[in-house]
């Protein structure tokens, strides 16, 4: 009878500090109606970036693409006599097995390769998790 | 089996519990062989996570690890980077600045708690309280988005390096824990009063899942666990690495060494924490945040062990150089995986409702059990 007793007033404290909170904005989002800000630091998908003239930055030293723990970057590379610099004739990068650590970008010595805000990255089949360079270089 | 009925009139039935049971925290098997509701042997199943993390640390280089790291128990990966880097920086006698090194245990003890609420809210539960999950995961929350502005990710953060780490702290991040810290003080003792004090969680835990003092030794139990039992073990105490002798903090252990010691070793461990992440924010100053080390690191030849004070026990890291950027071996002493051993013992003799109460009082994460 006393357990009874003691185990139903342990219940109503726990059920009082519930209690207060409803009195207390909620901290829960509606996901998709509203989205929470996220940190500009935030690692989402790959971007390149133009340099001044307009022309793709990426002069292809191949870091990233050694320095990828899982091999996710592949790229071919030319060089241009008339510009005197190397391009990548094609820049791919398998989403599918990046794991968004980040060191491509903090290896970058052009500063051309960069995170973008997207945690929304997402496809109905593997192939379209593989990027090309008309959807990196933006 | 007709035998054993003959002579007691019950049959020995064994029990599948997982790989897809809510309370194994993952994909443990528990292979229960039962008489009646008391449990007679208790197997624990395991690799249904298994990556092999150790065999793709050979193929990736010492930096590479890092981000790997993060992979193995992945509800606390600052813990794990810090393992990471420990073994690469004491071969290349490497000098870590002094604000790097503040950084690394503030992001270290704030992980500590962190994994700490995972823990509170899940075994909470188990146990069959519903509450204390939602109000720890909130508090998590805040840690996660302290740690999304400083390194970009929320779980897997691949923050530190050989030498430092990646990213200075932004503007807001010293500010942000200091009121992280004011916030979560007070919702400790709203804990005590949803699960610590409260009679129907006691009669669950206390004298359940008994771990005498020789018992945790013998089966090289650490963390928390062995702490429970009344061993005053604790590596950043024991063999300091880092900072970790400048600050002054409390080590709490338990007496009996049962499921409710545990629970008190882990709540008591989070005041601790806070206390040294507000000694490390006083002591943290500008500087450099990476040591001057080659893009390429190749440490010397030799072999070396590290270990670091993980939120689930010691986390270990024995790594072989053979000078080449590649490391040659690099075996991974997971915490999670030794306490887990320890379980086939525990549960001999207990009843089958008492499985989940003490499985979950370890505190296990399978992507370290199995890595």
């Amino acid at each position: 009878m006393i357990k009874i007793f003691k185990y139903t007033w342990a219940i109503l404290k726990g059920m009082g500090i519930t209690f207060k909170y409803f009195f207390i904005r909620p901290v829960t989002v509606q996901y998709p109606k509203e989205k929470v800000k996220i940190s500009s630091r935030w690692r989402g998908t790959l971007k390149q970036l133009r340099n001044e003239k307009g022309e793709e930055a990426c002069d292809g030293c191949r870091i990233c693409e050694k320095i990828c723990p899982v091999n996710c970057i592949s790229m071919e590379v030319y060089k241009d006599e008339k510009k005197n610099r190397r391009f990548t004739s094609s820049y791919v990068v398998n989403f599918g097995r990046c794991m968004f650590c980040g060191l491509c970008v903090e290896a970058c010595p052009k500063k051309c390769l960069v995170h973008t805000p997207d945690f929304e990255f997402c496809a109905y089949d593997r192939e379209s998790l593989i990027l090309a360079k008309d959807k990196i270089l933006r | 089996m007709t035998e054993q009925i003959k002579n007691t009139g019950f049959e020995e039935m064994t029990l599948n519990m997982g790989p897809q049971h809510p309370s194994t925290h993952g994909v443990l098997h528990l292979l229960l062989k039962m008489d009646g509701e008391v449990i007679t042997e208790a197997r624990p199943d395991i690799g249904y996570l298994h990556r092999g993390m150790e065999k793709l640390a050979e193929k990736r280089t010492w930096g590479a690890n890092i981000a790997l790291s993060d992979r193995w128990d992945y509800i606390a990966s600052m813990s794990n980077n810090f393992a990471a880097v420990l073994g690469p920086e004491k071969l290349m006698n490497i000098t870590v600045p002094k604000r790097a090194e503040y950084i690394r245990v503030i992001m270290a003890e704030l992980n500590r708690i962190a994994s700490h609420l995972i823990f509170f809210g899940t075994y909470g539960i188990d146990i069959g309280a519903f509450t204390p999950f939602f109000y720890a995961f909130r508090e998590r929350e805040m840690i996660l988005d302290l740690y999304e502005s400083v390194c970009g990710a929320r779980l897997t953060y691949n923050y530190f390096r050989i030498g430092g780490v990646s990213a200075d702290l932004p503007a807001d991040f010293v500010p942000g824990v200091k009121s992280f810290i004011d916030y979560f003080r007070p919702k400790l003792k709203e804990y005590d009063t949803l699960l610590s004090t409260n009679p129907i969680f006691m009669d669950r835990t206390v004298g359940v899942g008994n771990i005498s003092k020789e018992e945790a030794i013998d089966w090289a139990l650490s963390g928390p666990n062995i702490r429970a039992s009344g061993v005053n073990f604790d590596i950043r105490k024991d063999d300091a690495y880092s900072v970790y002798n400048e600050f002054d903090f409390n080590i709490p252990t338990g007496k009996n060494g049962d499921c409710f010691d545990r629970y008190m070793v882990r709540m008591n461990e989070m005041k601790e924490s806070a206390r040294i992440i507000e000694q490390a924010i006083e002591k943290l100053e500008p500087g450099d945040i990476i040591a001057k080390v080659a893009k390429v690191v190749r440490p010397p030849a030799g072999e070396i062990y590290t270990h670091v004070e993980a939120p689930k026990g010691e986390l270990g890291v024995y790594c072989i150089s053979d000078g080449s950027t590649l490391p040659y071996r690099y075996k991974v002493r997971g915490p999670s995986f030794v306490n887990l051993a320890i379980l086939q013992k525990m549960l001999k003799g207990l009843k089958i409702a008492d499985v989940v109460a003490v499985l979950g009082s370890i505190d296990i994460v399978l992507g370290e059990v199995d890595r």
